[in-house]
């Protein structure tokens, strides 16, 4: 198979071999986003559709049944397609965001190559106590449950960024050494998952906080968001990008 | 570029020791999410046309005087979506990526382009009025004037495709080359974004730019049919596609 990686190749020679009878657009196949092979699969979502009728939504076909309000925002620039979630349902309200209904859970943690999100707050209040988590985990949970590869702001713990490694209930946290979470600004959240080192390395702005490779889940989890609200006044949540690369071994034939 | 059509002669590994990223990702087949790379969402209409809370990567919503329903497929073109725009002059029908007509998403600066594959199924193309692209509100009563980039095809104006950008009242810029537009043959009609000119494409073949009135505030992608006559006049959409291409979003 023709095998290289991207990020570290030059072409220092091309030259045109194509079929002058064929007529394509000349960029439409450049584009990075691929969505699927027998090997690999993307899910990805920039919310440029916005429709908030459904609960349903999009390439995800995203659950957000137990959020209260979710509005589309009109898109600003490099924002395009922006996802507005509030719960304002009294204390300890919870809202989840996951990758489809039923099942709940069909990411396998070793199976996810890399997972991407893009969010802001529209504010941030230490008597609201907020929490929110984004990554792989038992979304339904309220907790992502006993297993786990996600970030999270808790305000009560951490002004920043922390990233957190969950296997069988024990946790391994990296903890962002850059500013502290600002509202009304624009986050992207990475985590990479390298199988040889069966580790986790998470990136804030594109800036690694750190390596986690202790307590790394095994097991089936769901991808979304899970967020509480302590205080009960409302918190809103803005997501204006989600992606996930899986891998598969082996065939999908038995 | 036009990869499709390129050869790579020779390749050299530049990595440098210490970034060596997991094996997995040393293939070019590996989807690689990045939200600053150029994203492609489409929809090849493979699904059933019940487009009534927003379906597909697009999420599209009907709207209007008659149905979108799904065809048969053909050879080349898997996956037909059909939009009638109903009997009566001036009946319109739409189908746009969203909830609803006038909600602005994106920035035309953060779209790289846009495809559209379409047919003209019905018996004459006299009276027929289409509208593809990206557009502030397509709504049946404000679609022929409100801010826009596409493609038109308003057989009382013109027998050809005419590019279209808009910002306004008489702000328009049209495009309007090339051959007539016939009935029963699929065109490929695809806008390009080069720093705010859009360059338009029939085909394949560029027939025309334009950069003056290119509209500021926020657009959706959307497909309308509407009737001046008293049939109704239909549109068989094969494709669409469109590209997202931002800054860095932090």
């Amino acid at each position: 198979m023709f095998s290289v990686n991207p990020t570290h190749t030059t072409a220092s020679a091309v030259s045109d071999g194509g079929d002058s009878t064929l007529v394509l657009p000349s960029d439409w196949n450049a584009v990075h986003n691929p969505k699927a092979s027998l090997t690999y699969f993307a899910f990805e979502e920039d919310f440029i559709w916005l429709n908030t009728t459904d609960l349903r939504l999009g390439s995800m076909n995203l659950d957000t049944s137990s959020v209260t309000t979710i509005s589309a925002l009109t898109g600003v620039a490099n924002h395009p397609g922006i996802l507005r979630l509030s719960r304002n349902t009294g204390a300890s309200a919870f809202m989840a965001v996951k990758a489809s209904g039923t099942p709940t859970v069909p990411f396998h943690t070793r199976g996810v190559l890399r997972y991407v999100w893009v969010v802001r707050f529209s504010t941030i209040s230490a008597t609201s106590n907020t929490r929110v988590r984004y990554g792989l985990g038992d979304v339904d949970a309220a907790s992502f449950g006993v297993d786990a590869v996600h970030f999270e702001f808790d305000v009560s713990i951490s002004a920043k960024w922390r990233a957190i490694t969950r296997a069988s209930s024990t946790s391994t946290t990296v903890t962002s050494g850059a500013a502290d979470v600002a509202a009304d600004t624009w986050y992207q959240l990475e985590a990479r998952y390298d199988s040889g080192a069966v580790s986790w390395e998470f990136f804030v702005n594109d800036a690694s906080i750190g390596t986690s490779s202790t307590n790394i889940p095994n097991v089936m989890q769901n991808f979304g968001l899970e967020a509480r609200n302590f205080s009960g006044s409302t918190q809103t949540y803005d997501i204006d990008y989600m992606a996930l690369t899986c891998k598969f071994t082996g065939n999908r034939y038995s | 570029m036009d990869l499709y059509h390129t050869k790579v002669s020779a390749i050299t590994d530049n990595a440098v020791a210490g970034e060596v990223g997991p094996s997995e990702w040393n293939d070019l087949h590996i989807p690689y999410p990045d939200p600053t790379t150029t994203l492609l969402y489409e929809d090849d209409f493979i699904f059933e046309g019940n487009l009534a809370g927003g379906r597909g990567e697009l999420g599209w919503t009907f709207s209007g005087s008659d149905t979108a329903t799904s065809q048969t497929g053909v050879a080349g073109h898997p996956g037909i979506l059909q939009l009638a725009s109903g009997p009566t002059s001036g009946n319109t029908s739409a189908i746009v990526s969203g909830a609803a007509n006038t909600t602005g998403i994106l920035l035309q600066g953060d779209c790289a382009g846009f495809i559209w594959v379409i047919r003209f199924p019905s018996a004459a193309l006299t009276n027929y009025n289409v509208w593809l692209g990206l557009f502030a509100d397509s709504s049946a009563a404000n679609i022929a004037t409100t801010e826009a980039i596409g493609f038109k095809f308003v057989q009382s104006e013109s027998a050809k495709w005419q590019g279209w950008t808009r910002t306004g009242s008489n702000e328009e810029e049209d495009i309007d080359t090339g051959a007539d537009v016939a009935l029963n043959t699929w065109y490929q009609v695809e806008a390009r974004n080069a720093a705010g000119t859009w360059t338009m494409y029939v085909n394949g073949s560029s027939i025309g730019s334009a950069s003056t009135y290119v509209p500021a505030g926020a657009l959706q992608l959307a497909a309308v049919v509407k009737t001046s006559t008293g049939t109704t006049k239909l549109v068989d959409i094969d494709y669409a596609g469109i590209k997202i291409k931002t800054g860095t979003r932090y």
